[in-house]
């Protein structure tokens, strides 16, 4: 009886007419989401129980799909080139874009023009920046290697060398590093520059003073801009569809590439959906543990 | 002032309301204009109002070919009142997934034209439509008019899924300044000696490729297939590994881990990128061989480097006892798709297309593709003897289609895993990733058990 007391104070009918009428404005979000989102991701986990190929009816296959991928040598060649991707990619794009923003976080003439330039990279349409990075990284007219030749040095295969197409697709996404570069300079630009000047007065040198200071601050920053990266490389797909097809030799043969090729190529949607699954709960798990250790290295103000 | 405020508030309100209402009332009209719209459509597609029977056909072409069917598409609409062909090219990069969503959404086009090896794939999960039925009457000849090779391509499990409404094969191009730079005065006539000339071909510099000599890249496996004899598909199985003709195909590829593979590659895309996405330094006179369709010397090379001296000859015959001259055959097929709407008109316009009792419109337009046709019968009109007249290299392709020992990669429900194995596979050998047993093996496991 309190219950629906309060349940009515609370949702009294000036207040239902409101969540009404904020309801309707987001409705095509909603439908949006329960028909473009929740509807196929859920469908997706029954398909991964199925042998599927789009055009026929689904057949029930139980477990089949997750034992099969479980020995499909192509499944963990692609699941290596991801994690291999992925570990060299996050921290070194997290270093270069922190890095980034702290120059740019500078007092220095021509500011603007150097952002600008930082961030220019993430505007450029990813098809354009492949295409562009093929040439330079040619292994006989690339200008990288021109100018390795230069120094007497023989400039490698790159994106037709099953040894460097992986670390020539890190390099293009640290070149790409200007959004979270963006991110870290407004949480630079939000750290008191009090903290500095008394860590300072303290005895702290430049080292001390981004190390005890500045990461501590940033923390919230960077602990997003992981996740996201994390994600993103994880779901790397774009860049190897344009620019190696998976290969050499399936050195580039990513996650996504192999789903899609599975998903749209071979017809396995049930495979594909498998795959899908499998993804989701290594990003889920990824993720979750990340949150969990960031009681331990992310500081938020306000908290104690 | 608290009425007055009350009252602004349900004015506001009212306002919120009616822009809402206006929004949804736009949304309504506009999927009302899409419902009329398709509605319409629907009415012209099964031929209502008029009389006429709208065809949607598909096909991935772009640029001056995607022109080039357009015309021959305004000739049939010309020749047919009662039938308007209605064109779309979609993205050849994904223009198979397109087909296949188009198909599981119920709406898909009429014709579709095929390259790629997928009529088995697409024939055995119902994706296409058997055309056996519509080869009665007058299209009862229709199987055997057509090379026994070109009706091979668009047949699985004895029934016919694709109409060809053109041919390919290759053969082996020469470039003659390049022989003559190395003292070679005519073409190869024997493997060895084909490999001996191109070795001799090569320039390098450094870890720079310069000249290529002769290189099968990592999609060419079908191109040597029956040359090798090496063609392993019997009773629904892959099996490449225990095939002699495999083997000496795989080891022949094994033979140019010699040349870097990222520096031949590197150097092979990037004229690709400047010769306009062919990516082949043949056309650009830096290639010494190249094994490839006719219309490399009827359109790439008139583009890329017209004064390029080039010649034909059949590919000579691999060592081990494989096929003299023959070559890999494929083409561009025409398909109906599950779920067409008007499949009888759709099967007027492939005949059409194919030159079925229409082989001299057929012949021209042979000549204005650089293509081959699917039948001896238009091969034999005036159009397309005087174009192979005029165009000397042209007349080994064009016997070449003769050749009894020509082959398809073959039909079977597991193309598309098997292609993108053999690609693999002739990478692995060609980088020494696998040795060539190895890579016959995986072309097996994965033609198999995908």
């Amino acid at each position: 009886m309190a219950a629906r007391t309060l349940g009515t104070r609370r949702f009294g009918t000036p207040a239902r007419r409101r969540l009404r009428t904020g309801l309707l404005f987001v409705s095509p979000w909603i439908v949006g989401f329960l028909a473009f989102t929740l509807y196929p991701f859920l469908m997706t986990f029954f398909y991964s129980f199925t042998n599927y190929d789009i055009v026929s009816n689904a057949q029930w296959v139980g477990l089949g799909n997750y034992d099969h991928l479980i020995h499909d040598g192509l499944f963990w060649t692609a699941l290596w080139n991801t994690g291999f991707y992925t570990v060299l990619e996050v921290p070194l794009s997290t270093v270069v874009a922190i890095a980034l923003a702290m120059l740019l976080n500078m007092k220095v003439r021509g500011l603007a023009v150097y952002r600008t330039i930082f961030y220019l990279p993430t505007v450029v349409p990813i098809v354009a920046s492949s295409i562009l990075w093929l040439w330079l990284f040619n292994p006989s007219f690339g200008i990288i290697n021109d100018l390795l030749t230069d120094v007497h040095v023989a400039g490698p295969g790159w994106m037709f060398s099953t040894l460097w197409a992986k670390p020539t697709f890190v390099l293009l996404g640290i070149w790409g590093s200007g959004a979270p570069m963006v991110v870290y300079l407004a949480a630079l630009q939000g750290v008191p520059k009090e903290m500095y000047e008394v860590a300072q007065i303290e005895g702290a040198n430049a080292w001390h003073r981004i190390r005890y200071v500045m990461l501590p601050m940033i923390s919230p920053a960077i602990l997003f801009n992981v996740i996201l990266a994390l994600v993103a490389c994880l779901q790397y797909f774009t860049q190897a569809y344009i620019m190696t097809q998976g290969g050499p030799d399936n050195s580039t043969l990513f996650y996504s590439l192999y789903l899609y090729q599975q998903a749209f190529q071979d017809l396995h949607l049930g495979y594909a959906s498998a795959m899908a699954w499998i993804l989701f709960v290594i990003v889920l798990v990824i993720t979750l543990l990340l949150f969990r250790s960031s009681s331990r290295w992310v500081y938020y103000a306000g908290e104690d | 002032m608290r009425l007055i405020g009350c009252l602004r508030q349900s004015r506001r309100r009212t306002r919120t309301v009616g822009i809402l209402g206006a929004c949804v009332m736009a949304v309504i009209g506009l999927s009302a204009c899409s419902a009329i719209s398709s509605t319409t459509s629907s009415a012209s597609n099964s031929g209502g109002g008029k009389g006429v029977t709208t065809v949607v056909y598909w096909n991935m072409w772009s640029g001056q070919y995607a022109s080039l069917i357009q015309k021959l598409v305004n000739q049939f609409n010309a020749a047919h009142p009662t039938i308007h062909v209605q064109m779309l090219t979609v993205p050849e990069a994904n223009g198979d997934a397109k087909l296949l969503s188009a198909i599981a959404a119920g709406d898909p086009p009429d014709v579709f034209t095929e390259w790629n090896p997928e009529i088995g794939t697409y024939a055995s999960t119902g994706a296409i439509q058997s055309l056996n039925k519509y080869e009665t009457g007058q299209y009862k000849g229709l199987a055997s008019w057509m090379y026994p090779v070109a009706a091979q391509w668009g047949t699985y499990n004895g029934q016919l899924y694709g109409l060809p409404m053109s041919m390919s094969n290759k053969e082996l191009y020469y470039n003659k300044t390049i022989l003559k730079s190395i003292g070679v005065s005519t073409p190869p006539t024997t493997f060895a000696q084909l490999m001996s000339d191109q070795a001799r071909a090569w320039k390098i510099s450094g870890s720079r490729v310069q000249q290529i000599g002769f290189y099968p890249p990592g999609d060419s496996w079908d191109a040597f297939t029956c040359g090798f004899n090496a063609n392993s598909y019997t009773g629904g199985q892959y099996s490449l590994a225990s095939s002699a003709g495999a083997k000496a195909e795989m080891n022949f590829m094994a033979e140019f881990k010699q040349y870097s593979y990222s520096a031949v590659n590197g150097f092979t895309s990037a004229y690709g990128s400047v010769s306009g996405g062919s990516e082949n330094p043949f056309d650009m006179g830096k290639q010494a061989f190249d094994l490839n369709g006719p219309w490399v010397g009827a359109d790439d090379i008139p583009q890329d480097d017209p004064g390029m001296q080039f010649g034909v000859v059949p590919m000579p015959t691999p060592p081990g006892g494989g096929k003299a001259g023959c070559s890999d055959v494929w083409g561009n097929y025409n398909v109906i798709p599950k779920g067409a709407k008007n499949p009888a008109a759709a099967w007027t316009f492939m005949t059409w297309m194919a030159g079925y009792h229409n082989a001299a419109w057929a012949a021209k337009t042979m000549t204005l593709g650089a293509w081959l046709p699917p039948s001896p019968q238009i091969a034999s009109q005036p159009a397309f003897t005087s174009w192979i007249a005029a165009n000397p290299y042209l007349k080994v392709f064009s016997d070449g289609m003769n050749n009894a020992g020509n082959d398809i990669v073959p039909v079977s429900p597991h193309e598309t895993a098997y292609e993108n194995a053999l690609t693999t596979a002739v990478q692995d050998v060609e980088t020494g990733a696998k040795s060539p047993s190895q890579a016959l093996s995986y072309i097996d496991s994965q033609g198999n058990n995908s």
